[in-house]
């Protein structure tokens, strides 16, 4: 009995250090942490040719060790030219997350030139995000075939990454979805004719992707328009539970870790300096990686 | 508090600049995909997620102009960025000059009869149907007797005979999700030939 209870307080105790941690290092430095937060992004996520891919990972490693050149306007600046010109090259690969990167340094590079860079760089990080999700709202908008669901109904039948959306809210098959993925390829593989394949849906995706398409919808708008409202209104108080609320949701179904870290960076450097906001902004940076591990297919094969 | 005039341009870039670069960007970007085909998943716009018409969408069809015909080719592998680039941002004067190029590549056929794509309409199990998609980059699925296209300099491999096209014609194509019918929908976006001229089919030849 004794030893159960040392074992509990043992629990609680390094669950409190956990915490603790995680709280101090939500409130240290915010210019360092999200600065070191940006080097392990690039190291990781930004990708590229040979001539992307080396000058960062120099930059970035040095960066990282040293502390004081992640202070340097240049430093940053050099980084973004290399990140800017690499992605260039390749600019019709470039997915737009990689955009983010380059204006995030430029953010980075042009508050350090100032003596006190925490405020600047809020105000950066802040409309970077507003500005972000008010063009992906803009498309979705204009775009003739999100708002009444088609784009999520093809992408329900035929992306490998919602076919367990497609199989959960619509009732598809494994072999539904895989024989709707053979049509696809078919129609765009190599062939002598050119002719519309039939894809195997059934009424509830339609349904679902309806409700998709809405919640995207309101979901980005939303956190366009809380981060761009003035601090005093009481909408800028959701900012943190709506963007927490949009990186949790649609990197589960795409798991783009890199988009995901930029939004949290660029979430965390507008944060209040203390409280559980920053905090959650740290927990979900170090845990949104956990959404590469193919959780359906290992509880397929479990089950 | 904003500051005095000398350093009111630091200051309001170490605030402004960054996200003002992001709206430029992506105003250029919206216009290029109202005007200009762009695909709005890519070019900076934040226009993922929003439609069906990404890169892939948009699909290719090559065929060689033979005496016998027009005979379906597969999309050479080394010239993948120039698809890709034209997936993205499809333009006349780039089909047009890829599909100069193609012209002016040497193709080779497997010692094989040929198979001209009158037949294949007609006949679909002649051996030209449908093979595993191409992806920019990735492998092209040849089937005999599909043209294979030669690396310059590279001798012709045993197996395998010199076709002396006359030109090439290139497609491309784009498809789109009609909910109503659940039917992937194709469109004919741009057609470009290219004759292989007498000058090119010498140094090919040669």
């Amino acid at each position: 009995m004794a030893e159960a209870a040392g074992r509990d307080a043992a629990g609680r105790s390094g669950l409190h250090r956990l915490r603790r941690a995680l709280a101090d290092l939500a409130a240290a430095d915010r210019v360092a942490l999200v600065t070191a937060m940006t080097l392990v992004l690039l190291l990781l996520y930004s990708r590229g040719a040979w001539y992307t891919q080396t000058p960062v990972a120099v930059l970035g490693t040095a960066g990282l060790l040293l502390p004081g050149l992640r202070r340097s306007s240049w430093f940053w600046l050099g980084l973004g030219a290399f990140l800017a010109a690499g992605y260039f090259r390749e600019w019709y690969a470039i997915d737009n997350h990689k955009y983010l990167y380059v204006y995030w340094c430029l953010a980075l590079a042009l508050a350090l030139r100032t003596g006190e860079p925490r405020g600047p760089l809020a105000v950066s990080a802040r409309w970077l995000v507003a500005a972000c999700f008010l063009f992906a709202t803009l498309w979705k908008i204009l775009s003739p075939d999100f708002l009444d669901g088609t784009f999520f109904h093809y992408a329900l039948l035929t992306d490998l990454r919602l076919q367990w959306a497609g199989e959960l809210f619509g009732g598809l098959s494994a072999e539904v979805s895989a024989a709707n993925r053979r049509e696809l390829e078919t129609l765009v593989g190599y062939s002598a004719q050119v002719s519309p394949v039939e894809l195997r849906s059934s009424p509830a995706v339609a349904t679902a992707a309806g409700v998709m398409a809405w919640a995207t919808l309101a979901v980005e708008g939303l956190v366009a328009l809380v981060f761009a409202a003035p601090e005093r209104w009481r909408l800028a108080r959701l900012r943190a539970p709506l963007l927490l609320a949009f990186v949790l949701s649609t990197y589960a179904l795409a798991p783009v870790i890199g988009f995901g870290w930029i939004l949290l960076i660029l979430g965390l450097a507008q944060a209040p300096d203390r409280g559980a906001i920053p905090t959650a902004y740290a927990v979900v940076f170090l845990l949104l990686p956990l959404y590469r591990i193919p959780w359906h297919d290992l509880l397929s094969a479990l089950s | 508090m904003p500051p005095t005039a000398p350093n009111r341009l630091t200051w309001l870039l170490a605030r402004y600049g960054a996200p003002a670069l992001l709206a430029v960007v992506a105003l250029f970007q919206t216009y290029q995909a109202l005007r200009h085909e762009l695909t709005p998943w890519r070019g900076g716009g934040f226009g993922m997620f929003s439609t069906v018409d990404v890169p892939s969408a948009r699909f290719f069809r090559l065929y060689l102009a033979t005496d016998e015909g027009e005979i379906p080719a597969p999309l050479p592998a080394t010239l993948a960025i120039s698809f890709r680039e034209i997936q993205t941002l499809p333009t006349e004067e780039s089909l047009d000059r890829l599909a100069r190029r193609l012209a002016a590549a040497t193709w080779a056929v497997p010692d094989l009869p040929l198979v001209a794509l009158e037949r294949v309409t007609e006949a679909p199990e002649t051996g030209l149907e449908a093979g595993r998609p191409w992806s920019p980059g990735g492998e092209f699925p040849v089937r005999a007797p599909l043209p294979v296209p030669l690396l310059a300099g590279e001798e012709l491999p045993g197996g395998l005979t010199r076709l002396d096209a006359l030109g090439v014609r290139l497609e491309l194509w784009r498809y789109h999700f009609d909910q109503e019918t659940t039917r992937l929908e194709v469109e004919r976006l741009q057609e470009a030939r290219a004759t292989s001229s007498p000058i090119t089919r010498r140094e090919t030849d040669g």
